[in-house]
């Protein structure tokens, strides 16, 4: 069994089925690209993975062993339109979320002040090292306000990273960015993919699906209409794929 | 002379405007938001409710709703509130139905990125609307409170229609002598509280310019 197996997958929206049973799996370590045109139900199979969204049906395996909430499982997601929080500094966004969880594990087992003291500092430089890890050592203390989109997007992988999550989740990371420096974005996915980081990746960038993945799936109309390594995607004779990747090719050149 | 003991006078009726402009934010700032989390709750019934009572008090002048406030228990023989709490009860419930709506505006402007963002990253619902949502909701609405606020240094002269003696009931008191002068006196009074409010909410709108939502 693999490392992530996503079984029979579904979620409608009213009388719209999004998802009608998706199936996938994936091995530790490993990159997994999600293409397929607008409205195919990409960003919702996200959604429900991290629970932004109740699927209608489905089993989400890790390791094994069927998820369940408080399992001990962590995901992360990078939006597409980044959601910083704003008043909060670069590192303040990373260590937000953790120092939460660290002062309220201290008030559980009363562990004092010194203690927290201690695991906040532990969590600062921690916050420290991504930001020196994604480029943006010098920007800790910047405002989203004043970074550029792609350096926000960098910030924004930094914070989903804190977590130390099993698999990290990318809605389209680059498709808010201007063409100049989505670049940047993909090299610090690319570095993840290099530190063996188990990614699922939407995106609408096909050399870069087919430079750091070990595996694509092309979605369309709530199912996954193809699915292989980028060789097997990029040659294949599928109908419906061949016509959204030529459509690609035409807009690309224009 | 006289023009020193009436000032002194109207700072004393100054007092009591500021005892009902003090006590009224206490109250209705707070308030506000909880009644601006029933008119947005999922529970429909909650939401009417609270919908269909923030529209009568923002639907009626507040003279009137003082005078309910004052007269009407009595009418019914359930005991009556002196004056000046039958002011503040009236005035802490009209002011809340309106900052509960310039809550409502700034929460519902926040994007749903924000809460999916702290949710992703394990934070409660309570934290994620502490800790991110609120601050910038206070950013967002800061120029309405603003207007707000001010709005309610005048209205505290509506008091004196249940005898209660503010600045201006004062001033009052000597037209009925023949002496004029005193009411319009009272504008510089006025001018003066609006105007540090003003400086006040200024530099409050410039702390918070650090950051853009
Ligand atoms: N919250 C929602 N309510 C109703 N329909 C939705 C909602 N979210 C997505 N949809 C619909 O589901 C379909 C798939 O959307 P989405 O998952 O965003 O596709 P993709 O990410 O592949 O572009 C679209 O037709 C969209 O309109
Ligand atoms: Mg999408």
């Amino acid at each position: 069994m693999a490392f992530l197996e996503i079984k029979n997958m579904s979620k409608s929206f009213g009388k719209v089925e999004v998802l009608k049973g998706i199936n996938i799996s994936l091995e530790r370590g490993q990159v997994l690209s999600i293409i397929g045109s607008s409205g195919s139900g990409k960003t919702t199979l996200l959604r429900c993975l991290n629970n932004l969204e109740e699927a209608d049906g489905g089993e989400v395996w890790i390791d094994g062993q069927k998820r369940e909430l408080g399992d001990g499982t962590t995901f992360g997601l990078v939006f597409q339109s980044f959601n910083l929080f704003p008043q909060y500094t670069a590192v303040e966004n990373l260590s937000l979320a953790p120092r939460l969880r660290a002062k309220e594990k201290n008030k559980k087992l009363k562990l004092g002040r010194e203690e927290l003291r201690r695991e906040y500092a532990e969590i600062e430089q921690k916050a420290e090292e991504l930001l020196r890890s994604v480029g943006l050592a010098d920007k800790k203390d910047f405002y989203p306000c004043q970074l550029s989109g792609g350096q926000q997007q960098r910030v924004s992988i930094a914070r989903a990273l804190m977590m130390n999550p099993d698999i990290l989740f990318f809605d389209e990371p680059t498709s808010a960015l201007d063409p100049e420096i989505t670049g940047e974005v993909l090299k610090v996915i690319k570095g993840l993919a290099a530190q063996n980081m188990t990614m699922v990746i939407i995106t609408h960038e096909m050399n870069f699906a087919r430079d750091v993945s070990d595996k694509i799936v092309f979605m369309d109309k709530g199912i996954i209409a193809a699915e292989g390594t980028p060789e097997e995607i990029f040659t294949s004779d599928n109908a419906r794929l061949h016509e959204f990747l030529s459509a690609f090719q035409l807009s690309k050149n224009n | 002379m006289q023009f020193f003991e009436i000032t002194l006078k109207l700072l004393e009726g100054l007092k009591t405007t500021t005892l009902i402009f003090v006590l009224t934010l206490v109250m209705a700032l707070p308030l506000g938001l909880i009644i601006s989390f029933g008119s947005m709750s999922k529970f429909k019934p909650l939401a009417f409710v609270t919908k269909v009572f923030v529209w009568i008090i923002r639907g009626v002048p507040l003279m009137l709703q003082i005078f309910v406030v004052f007269y009407v228990p009595g009418f019914f023989g359930i005991g009556s509130l002196d004056r000046f709490p039958s002011v503040i009860v009236a005035f802490v419930i009209n002011y809340a139905c309106y900052f509960s709506e310039i809550y409502r505006g700034g929460i519902e402007s926040i994007p749903r990125g924000q809460y999916e963002a702290g949710q992703v990253l394990g934070m409660k619902k309570s934290e994620v609307f502490f800790k991110v949502v609120l601050m910038q909701v206070v950013k967002r609405i800061l120029p309405s409170m603003s207007n707000e606020v001010i709005t309610l240094v005048k209205d505290t002269a509506l008091a004196r229609v249940i005898m209660v003696v503010e600045l201006l009931k004062v001033a009052e008191n000597y037209a009925a002598y023949g002496l004029i002068w005193p009411i319009f006196y009272t504008a510089v009074f006025y001018l003066a509280y609006v105007g540090i409010l003003t400086l006040l909410f200024g530099y409050f709108e410039k702390k918070l310019s650090y950051y853009k939502i």
